[in-house]
Parts: C-alpha cells; structure tokens; sequence
C-alpha cells in the first residue's frame, strides 16, 4: 500500500503495489457508510457491472480483495469484531483528466482531444448497448494512462438502463430512478428540472461537458446551485421551449424557472452541441456521435502509438 | 443487460463436475451419509424459499440465493458453518444483487419467525449483525462472482412470450415478462418457439407432484419442475439452458393430456401451436422441436434421471412437508425411515458436536488443509 489517491462515491482510493505480480494497483475500499445496511448495495452494483464489463476504455476490475478481521474461519460467527475490509483492484492509471487538465503545463493538442473523445465515446457506446448508466460522468472519473488511453471509472452510481432487453428478468419499465444523480456541473437540464424517467442520454451530456472542459481548459458549467446550473445552461444553449425541450413544462423542478427571460442558442450547431441538446430525445447517441464526421476531418485523431506524455 | 453464458463467471467458474462436488463434501460425508447429506440439501433449499415466501420476493431472486447458498458449501462445510445464519444472508445478498433490496431487520426477523413458528428450532436466532458479518464471508467465497444464470429465461425463450400476462403471482413461480435476450442462442435454431398452453407452461415450472408419490394428484401441480431442480445440484452442475430444456422434456412426458392434444396437430390453438417467423408454416411436433435444438441429449437425458432420482429421494423422505399439499400424505407413511424436518436438524446438532468431537482429537478438516478447496474448474 504506497499513498491514498482519492475518495471515491463510496470508497478510498489507494495506490499500492501487487506482491504477487510487482505491478502498481489502485486499490478502492469499499466504506461501510451504514453498518446496518451491510455492505451497500452500490458497492455490490459496481462489482456486478465491472465483472461483467470487458472494454479497452472501461476500467477492469482486476480483483477483489478481503482482508479478514477474524482469526480462524471456525470461529468467525461467534467473534463479533472480525469485520475486515474489502478492497477492489484495479490496474493503476497515471492520471484523470480532471487532473490533466488542470495541470497548466499539460498541453492538449486537436488531436489528442479527438482521440480522447473517441475512446471516451466507444467506452460509452460499449455501457449503453450493454444497456448500463453510468450516471456519473465526469473529467475527474475518466482515467488516462501516459500511453493515452482512456478508461471509464468509478461505476457507483451506474445502474442498468429501461430497455427492451430484460436485465435479469427485473422489469425495469416500471422502475423510476432516483434524480439526485451526476455531479451538478455535468447534470443534464433534464435532471435538474427533476425528471425520474431518463436514458442513456443523461451520460451524452456529461461526455459533451467533458469534450467542452478539454478545449475550455475548465468546467463548462460550475452551477454555484441546481438553480445557478440551470441559468449557466440557459445562458450557452437557450432557455427551454416546447420547441428545442419538448415536455419540460411538466417536469416537476420547473416552477421557479419558467418565467425566466427569454434567451436564445448563442452558440451555432456544431459537435459539441449536438451532446448538448436540451431535449435529450434528440441529444445525439454514442454511436451516432463516433460517426460524426468530426472524427474523420483533420486533424485526425492523434494515434495513441505515437503519444508521449 | 447481454448476459452472455458463455463469458460469465457462472459458466467460467462455477459449473463444476461431480468429483470436485464430492471432494468439497468429503468432510460433511464423515459425519452424514451422502443421502442424508442430499436432504440435508433440500431442507436448506426449501427452507430459503419458505423464507422467500415470507418474506414476499420473487422466485428468480429466490433461486439466486439458492444457488449462492450451495456455491458457499462447495467451500465451506455444513458440520463446521452456522447454516442457520448463511440461510438468511443468502436471501439478504440476493436480493440486493437481484436489485430489490431488504433491510436487514425485516429479514432477521421473518428468519426468526420462520425458525420457531415452522421449525421450532431452539437457537441463538441471527440477527442483524451476524448476518452483516457472513455477508462479508459469502461474497468472498462466492468471489464476488454475484450473476446467476436461470433456467427460467430458457423457458421464456423456448415457449414464446404469449403468455407474458400470465405470471408473477406466486413468489414461486417464475418470471415471466422477461424479454428473450438478444444475442445467440448457440445450441438452438432460433427458429420458431413451442407455445404451451397455459396450464402446460405453468407445468414446465411445477412438477406433478403425485409422480413422486405415484399417485396423480391434480390439486398438488403447481409444484415446479425448475424449481425442484433447485433442490439439487444442478445448478453447479449443469449448464442452465440444459435444465430448462430437461424440464420442458419432462412436462411433456408427464402430462399426458397436453400430448395427446398435440398429436390432433389439426387444432393448433388448442395444443402446443408454434409460432415460427412465417406463420403459415404447419407447427412441428414438439418432439422434432425438441430434437431440432443443438443440445447434447445424452446430458438432457441424464439431468432429467437425476431429476426424477431427486424425486424419488424427495418422496421418501418428509423434509419440508408443512408447507406443501404433502402435509396429508404424512400419515399413510408413518413408519417409513425418511427424514422430516425434525430429524435434519437434529442430524445437523449431531454433525455439529461428531465435528468439534474430531477437531478436539487432532482429526484436520480436509477442506482447510489445501488453502482452499480445488477451485471449480475451467479457468478462463
């Protein structure tokens, strides 16, 4: 165990080298927030999506380790102070964008960018046809390896997504989902106005703030409040209308904002934006956005071979 | 979700052959013999479906504790474990895994209930705590492999969706209004599905009962064939396609009328019907159907023998009657030497004290001797 990295949803992040193969490890405790509860269902969420997730830009669960409290397993239910610890393990990454990006002296070219933003999108396409949400998408969860490849982390807050396709027979139709999700900078309009019913595309625009924090070298939006965030967001994309957000009016979180001065799209439709929609209907799709033919105008994405950190 | 079989954890590390299932018993066997070990079984497993019920969930999550339950014995020992605490815990893991989470109280408690109300156990009753505590155990036994494959969807796929209405009722019962899943069905043609009538579909899920006892009893059908199968070791065992379909066999053998209906193939509706991608097509029997489908027989075969061994274990002995239509049959079999409900728990009292008996005279268990007990095979 070599230093703390971070503080996860849920868990301490360690660095920390492997005995058995020498190589560093990111290790992610899993904090027992309610005793009662045992071991939080998020936790176990996690652990069920990654082990079941294999995708260069996901990050993998390389183990699961459980340090023991008790001494012997024979006593282990009469000893009532045993409780160990449970680390998950993942390969250790150089970096998180959050943080390469606010290292000034790090600089960002077109094409590192685009390559980025690629992964980025194959990693998200990859949880969206495999009907996962990751929920929280943001700089700080995205992961960067000095060889410029880049993972998405930190699944816990993900959940499986309403589809046609049964997730384990649950019928998810029904389920509502709770709206207190995704960090408030890269929370969808949708979300702030309290929608319970959403899709895959509260995670497209989490990828359009990130794609937006990479050229503005900051936050697109940094909300002070769910109020300040919506305003933030008015401000770039215009306020919402029948037209560009059909249906905003109902959602419940509406109220305070529906006399708000009128404001149009300052910015033209490009790209970026069209991750940026207010009407997540017509937000573009993962897999839509890797055809976009951004990706094939110069400059072309840069190519991870050749990338030097 | 794709839940492909064939990349989980479940195919890759859990389906094991039977002489690793008999090495990780070998400590149990010295103190029980392999049949009573076998009802030893089904006790549990009927016990955590009783609690299921109790506690209203569902049978798919059911059965995921089930299955966590037997994978937990295959490294741990009955004589040496509290089962009374992995009961709960399975049920409490499970539903969190099958994301309809309990808190643990109503669990500690309707476990507690169910002990002195069905059972009349007299033991330290687990509670909160210790169950927090042998969550931690069971996951990391279980590898943190927490997916669980079920037959159930096999039914669902191979017997149409038309019936999706029809459902959820019992918490026994099986999912229905699960969506076939996309992606590809290696061992069958895709091609077409058999469609039950309702009655026959439900069958597929219940066992004739009297076939146990070789007396037709219509009243006692909703048994479930898939479900009994839980009883077992199937789910280590066999790959959970295979059940399904050995339970879609055995409800054509067993219920007789429904075939017969199928031979008048002139009244689609009325029998077995198939709907195949042009409608036109005149319904295959469901015997081709059957053996249209790219499975190994020989393995159907003998999961449906073991199945109907199972039954007739389960026939002689009396494990788990309060609850079943059986209850009746008790009396015309007094004096047969079949285990009830009583004698399994005092066998596990008595496994118990034979077990600390050894362990105070040196005698090591086999199953902490190695590090850990052989791994289930077929590393990826």
């Amino acid at each position: 165990m070599l230093n703390k990295l971070g503080e996860g949803t849920f868990g301490e992040v360690h660095k920390a080298r492997s005995h058995v193969t020498g190589q560093l490890v990111a290790l992610k405790r899993i904090l027992m927030h309610e005793e009662r509860e045992g071991i939080p269902i998020t936790a176990l969420r996690e652990v069920k999506l990654l082990k079941k997730l294999k995708h260069p830009n996901v990050v993998p669960l390389v183990d699961m380790v459980v340090t023991k409290g008790a001494q012997t397993r024979m006593d282990y239910w009469s000893t009532k102070d045993s409780k160990g610890d449970i680390y998950m393990v993942f390969p250790y990454m150089d970096h998180d964008l959050a943080g390469l990006l606010e290292n000034k002296s790090v600089r960002l070219s077109p094409g590192q960018i685009k390559l980025y933003m690629q992964q980025l999108l194959e990693g998200t396409d990859y949880l969206h046809r495999n009907n996962i949400l990751h929920r929280d998408m943001k700089a700080a969860n995205l992961l960067i390896s000095n060889a410029g490849v880049l993972q998405i982390a930190d699944f816990g807050l993900a959940r499986p997504g309403h589809s046609k396709l049964a997730w384990d027979g649950i019928d998810i139709r029904k389920t509502r989902y709770t709206n207190c999700v995704v960090t408030r900078w890269y929370r969808p309009p949708e979300l702030l106005l309290g929608e319970t019913n959403y899709g895959f595309a509260i995670d497209m625009w989490g990828v359009g703030c990130v794609m937006g924090e990479m050229w503005l070298r900051r936050p697109m939006f940094c909300g002070s409040s769910d109020l300040n965030q919506l305003e933030k967001i008015w401000s770039l994309c215009g306020t919402p209308t029948e037209d560009n957000m059909p249906g905003w009016g109902l959602l419940p979180g509406c109220e305070g904002v529906k006399n708000w001065p009128r404001q149009e799209r300052t910015v033209r439709q490009n790209f970026e934006l069209s991750m940026l929609l207010l009407d997540p209907n017509r937000r573009i799709t993962a897999a839509q956005a890797l055809d976009h033919e951004w990706f094939w105008n110069d400059p072309m994405p840069a190519d991870p071979k050749t990338y030097v950190d | 979700m794709t839940s492909n079989f064939w990349e989980s954890s479940h195919y890759n590390h859990w389906i094991i052959d039977r002489i690793t299932l008999g090495q990780s018993r070998e400590d149990d066997l010295r103190h029980a013999t392999a049949e009573q070990l076998a009802v030893i079984n089904i006790f549990f497993a009927n016990m955590i479906a009783r609690l299921g019920k109790r506690l209203g969930i569902r049978a798919q999550v059911v059965a995921t504790a089930i299955v966590f339950f037997k994978r937990f014995y295959l490294k741990n020992n009955i004589c040496e474990t509290d089962p009374y605490v992995v009961v709960p815990t399975c049920l409490y893991v499970a539903t969190k895994i099958e994301e309809v989470p309990l808190h643990f109280k109503p669990i500690a408690t309707e476990t507690k209930n169910m002990y002195v109300q069905d059972y009349g156990l007299q033991i330290t009753m687990p509670d909160p705590q210790s169950i927090a505590e042998m969550e931690f155990y069971l996951l990391e036994d279980l590898d943190f492999h927490l997916i669980v494959h079920h037959p159930y969807r096999t039914l669902m796929q191979l017997c149409g969706e038309s019936n999706a209405s029809r459902a959820v009722g019992e918490s026994e019962e099986g999912e229905a209004g699960e969506a076939p899943v996309e992606g590809m069905r290696f061992w069958s043609t895709g091609k077409g599905t058999l469609q039950f009538e309702e009655a026959a579909r439900s069958q597929a899920w219940s066992v004739h009962l009297g076939c146990r006892c070789a007396i037709p009893q219509t009243h006692a059908w909703n048994r479930h064939i898939i479900n009994d199968t839980l009883r077992g070791d199937f789910c280590l065992l066999y790959h959970p396609h295979l059940i399904g379909i050995a339970a879609i066999f055995l409800t054509l053998v067993l219920d007789g009328d429904s075939r017969n209906r199928t031979d008048e193939t002139e009244a689609p509706s009325r029998g077995y019907a198939t709907r195949s991608k042009a409608p036109c097509d005149p319904p295959p029997n469901p015997v081709d159907f059957l053996a249209s489908l790219n499975v190994s027989y020989n393995t159907i075969a003998q999961i449906v023998q073991e199945i109907i061994s199972l039954w007739t274990l389960w026939g002689r002995h009396l494990v788990g009657e309060a609850d079943t239509d059986r209850k009746g049959l008790q009396t015309s079999r007094s004096g047969n030497q079949g285990m009830s409900d009583d004698d399994v728990i005092r066998k596990l009292v008595d496994m118990h004290r034979a077990r600390k008996r050894d362990e105070q005279n040196g005698v090591q268990s086999r199953l902490f001797e190695k590090p850990k007990p052989p791994k289930p095979v077929k590393k990826q």
